[in-house]
C-alpha cells in the first residue's frame, strides 16, 4: 500500500507508532434466519500511524464490520489483524480489553455514554480505568472539555441531562482524553447538525496533526470524507477504492 | 474499582420500583427469618428455663437408672457421702430431694401426682416455685408442720385454698399404702399448665416419712452460680460419686427431647434461611435478568472502552450485594424493632397454642436472638443472593462485544 504517503506530522510531535494491518481478511456471519452473510471478503488495508482515514460506502458495505475488526471488537471469520504490533486474534477476551482500553479510543454513532455517569465522570471513564490519579484526570477532563467547546456547568449532568451534541461532545472528549493511538469513529457525525459535526471534526483534525493521533472513520458524511486525507471505498464486502486526497 | 461500583451503586436507582420490591423481598425474607428464630430461640430458651429452674436444678445427682424410671426403690442410700462431695465443690448451691408418685385427693377430687419434699431454704436457691406463691407462704419455716404447697391449677380442680387440708396417698417401699394429711400452706403458679398438675410440695422429713426412706433421699439438685461451669461441674461431681453407684446428670442429660431440639436448632435455623431465601434467591436472578437485558448495549459500551468481563461481573454482585444490604437493614430494623417490644412484653399465643404447657413453658412466649442467628442470616442472605447473581453476571460478562453494542 501506499500508506507511508499519507503520514502527517505527527511523528515530529510524538511517538507514534500505531499501524493497523489487515490482511486477508473475509467475515462470514450468519443473520437472524442462519442464512450465512459474508460481510468482508479477502480485505486487505494498512493505515500508518497519524493517518486520517475515512472508510465509506453504503449500508451493508461492511464499514462497520471493517471498523469492529480494526478495534477488536468483532474477530475475523479468517485473515490477521494487526493494530499497534498486537496480533489481535492472539489474544484473549481480557487480553483485547486491555488491549482497548490502553491503545484505541472509540467513537459511536449513537453517543453511547454511560447513562448513570455525569459528563465528566463519562469523559473521565477510562483514565479511571487506567488508573490515572484524581487531579490529572480533572486537569485533561477540563482542558478537552474546554477545547471541545463543552460548557463548566455541563460537567455534572448526566446524559439524559445533555442534548445530542452535548453528549457526541463528552463522547469524543471520552475517547480523546486517553490520549489513545488510534481512534476508531463510527459515523461519528450522523447524528449531529452540520455545525456540530463541522466543530467535532475540526477537532479530531487538530488532534490528528498536532498530537499525530491515527484516525479512521466509517462515514456516509460527504464532509467527512471529504476532509479525511485518504478514503477508502467499501462495496459488498470489497475495497473499490483506496486514494489520496488533495 | 471504585468507578465500577460508583456505577453499580447509581444502576441500584435507575429503576426505583423494582429496586425497592427487591430490598422489600429481602427485608419481609429477613423478617420472617428472624422471627422464627427469635420465637423458637425464645421458645428453647424458655424450655431450658423451665428445665433448670422447675426441675432440680442444672445438675442432679441420683440412684442410677432414677432418670429413665423413676422408682421409690431408686433411692440415695447414703446421702451423707453426696454431701460431702458436694462440701468439697465451690461455687454450687444443693438442696435435697425426695420425690416419689403418689395421690392428693380432698374432699372434691382426686389427682396423681409427684410428690416432692423438700428442705425450703435450700430448695429456694434451686427452684423458683418459692418465688412464685401467689397465696400464702412456702411452708411456714421451723414449725415442722404437715404441709404441702400446691398449684393454683390444682388448687381449683381439688377446690381447695390456704389453710385447708389434703391427702397424701403413695405406696411406700415396702408395698403398704402410706398417707397423711396436709395443710395447703401456699399455691404457686409458674405458668406451666402441665408441670403444676403434677407437682406438689411438702417438706422433705414428710416425704421421707411417708416413702419410709428414713433419712435417704430421691436425689441432690444442683444449681452452678456460673451455668458455663454446668460440663466442668459435671465431671468433677461425675468422678467423685462414680463408686457409689449414682449418675450425676445435667439438665441436658435428663431432658433427651430438649437436648435433641437444642442439637438440632442451629441446623433447623440453617434449614429455614435456606428455603426462605432461596425462593428469593429465584426473584433476584429473575430481577437481574432483566435488568442485564436491558443494559446489553451499555455493557457492549462498557466492554468495548476497556471493561474487563471481571469487572462487569464485579458491577453486578457490587448492585446485588447493595441491594442485599439494604434489604437486610430495612429487615434487620424492623425486625428488631418489633421483637425487642415482644422480647420485653411477650407474645401471648393462649388463644392459639393452648398445648405449649406440655413443653413446660407458659402461653406467653418471650423471643430472643443470639449473635449467632444475626451472624448466620447476614452471612447465608448474602452468599444465597450472591449466588443467585453468578449466572446473570456470567452471561453479562461473557457476551460478545459486538453484539451487545448493535443490541438495541
Amino acid at each position: 500500500m501506499q500508506s507511508d504517503l499519507f503520514k502527517n506530522n505527527s511523528e515530529e510531535n510524538g511517538p507514534m507508532s500505531s499501524s493497523v494491518k489487515l490482511q486477508d481478511i473475509v467475515k462470514i456471519y450468519e443473520d437472524h434466519n442462519k442464512v450465512p452473510v459474508t460481510a468482508l471478503q479477502q480485505v486487505d488495508i494498512a493505515v500508518e500511524a497519524g493517518e486520517f482515514t475515512a472508510i465509506a460506502g453504503p449500508s451493508g458495505s461492511g464499514k462497520t464490520t471493517l471498523l469492529n475488526i480494526m478495534g477488536g471488537l468483532d474477530r475475523p471469520t479468517s485473515g490477521t489483524v494487526v493494530v499497534a504490533d498486537e496480533d489481535l486474534n492472539a489474544l484473549d477476551r481480557n487480553q483485547l480489553a486491555e488491549f482497548r482500553l490502553h491503545t484505541l479510543g472509540f467513537i459511536f454513532q449513537a453517543y453511547n455514554l454511560i447513562p448513570v455517569l455525569t459528563a465528566e465522570e463519562n469523559a473521565e471513564f477510562m483514565l479511571l480505568l487506567q488508573g490515572v490519579p484524581a487531579p490529572e484526570r480533572h486537569e485533561r477532563v477540563r482542558t478537552e472539555f474546554a477545547s471541545l467547546g463543552i460548557d463548566a456547568d455541563l460537567l455534572h449532568r448526566r446524559p439524559n441531562q445533555l442534548s445530542g451534541g452535548q453528549q457526541q461532545r463528552v463522547a469524543v472528549a471520552r475517547a480523546l482524553v486517553s490520549n489513545p493511538k488510534l481512534i476508531l469513529a463510527d459515523e461519528p457525525t450522523a447524528n449531529l447538525d452540520s455545525k456540530t459535526g463541522g466543530v467535532l471534526l475540526d477537532k479530531m483534525k487538530e488532534m490528528n496533526e498536532k498530537k499525530g493521533v491515527t484516525f479512521i472513520f466509517s462515514t456516509h458524511d460527504p464532509v467527512v470524507m471529504q476532509r479525511a486525507r485518504r478514503l477508502v471505498y467499501l462495496r459488498d464486502g470489497h475495497i473499490v477504492e483506496d486514494k489520496i486526497q488533495p | 474499582m471504585r468507578i465500577i461500583l460508583k456505577i453499580a451503586w447509581r444502576n441500584v436507582w435507575r429503576n426505583p420500583r423494582r429496586s425497592l420490591v427487591l430490598i422489600t423481598s429481602i427485608a419481609v425474607g429477613v423478617f420472617g427469618y428472624l422471627g422464627t428464630t427469635a420465637f423458637s430461640r425464645g421458645f428453647l430458651d424458655q424450655m431450658i428455663d423451665s428445665a433448670i429452674n422447675l426441675h432440680g436444678g442444672h445438675i442432679m445427682v441420683a440412684a442410677k437408672g432414677f432418670n429413665d424410671n423413676p422408682n421409690i426403690r431408686l433411692f440415695i442410700r447414703e446421702p451423707g457421702k453426696v454431701v460431702a462431695a458436694l462440701k468439697r465443690i465451690e461455687g454450687i448451691d444443693s438442696a435435697p430431694l425426695v420425690s416419689v408418685a403418689g395421690m392428693v385427693s380432698s374432699s372434691e377430687g382426686a389427682a396423681g401426682v409427684l410428690i416432692n419434699g423438700v428442705v425450703p431454704q435450700r430448695e429456694s436457691r434451686i427452684t423458683v416455685i418459692s418465688r412464685s406463691i401467689i397465696e400464702g407462704d412456702y411452708f411456714l419455716s421451723g414449725t415442722g408442720a404437715a404441709e404441702i404447697v400446691i398449684s393454683r391449677a390444682l388448687a381449683e380442680k381439688l377446690n381447695v385454698t390456704v389453710g385447708e387440708k389434703l391427702v397424701l396417698m403413695i405406696s411406700d417401699l415396702d408395698n403398704n399404702i402410706s398417707s397423711g394429711a396436709y395443710q395447703v400452706a401456699g399455691i404457686y403458679d409458674v405458668s406451666s399448665s402441665d408441670f403444676e398438675k403434677a407437682n406438689v410440695y411438702v417438706t422433705c422429713e414428710h416425704a421421707q416419712a411417708l416413702a419410709g426412706y428414713g433419712d435417704a433421699v430421691t436425689a441432690f439438685s444442683v444449681k452452678a452460680l456460673d451455668p458455663r461451669r454446668v460440663p466442668k461441674l459435671k465431671k468433677q461431681l461425675g468422678e467423685a460419686l462414680a463408686p457409689e453407684r449414682l449418675e450425676v446428670l445435667s439438665w441436658r442429660d435428663r431432658n433427651k427431647l430438649l437436648d435433641l431440639a437444642l442439637s438440632l436448632y442451629d441446623f433447623s435455623l440453617f434449614v429455614t434461611i435456606l428455603i426462605l431465601f432461596t425462593a428469593i434467591a429465584f426473584s433476584i436472578a429473575n430481577a437481574f435478568l432483566m435488568v442485564i437485558y436491558e443494559r446489553i448495549h451499555e455493557l457492549g459500551i462498557m466492554m468495548a472502552n476497556g471493561v474487563l468481563p471481571r469487572k462487569i461481573r464485579l458491577m453486578l454482585y457490587a448492585e446485588s450485594f447493595f441491594v442485599t444490604l439494604l434489604g437486610l437493614g430495612l429487615g434487620f430494623g424492623i425486625s428488631l424493632a418489633v421483637l425487642s417490644y415482644w422480647s420485653v412484653n411477650g407474645l401471648d399465643l393462649a388463644d392459639f397454642a393452648s398445648g405449649l404447657g406440655t413443653f413446660g413453658v407458659g402461653s406467653v412466649i418471650y423471643p430472643s436472638l443470639a449473635a449467632f442467628d444475626i451472624v448466620l442470616g447476614v452471612v447465608v442472605i448474602n452468599l444465597i443472593i450472591l449466588a443467585s447473581v453468578i449466572y446473570p453476571s456470567f452471561k453479562a460478562s461473557r457476551f460478545e462485544v459486538v453484539d451487545a453494542i448493535r443490541f438495541v
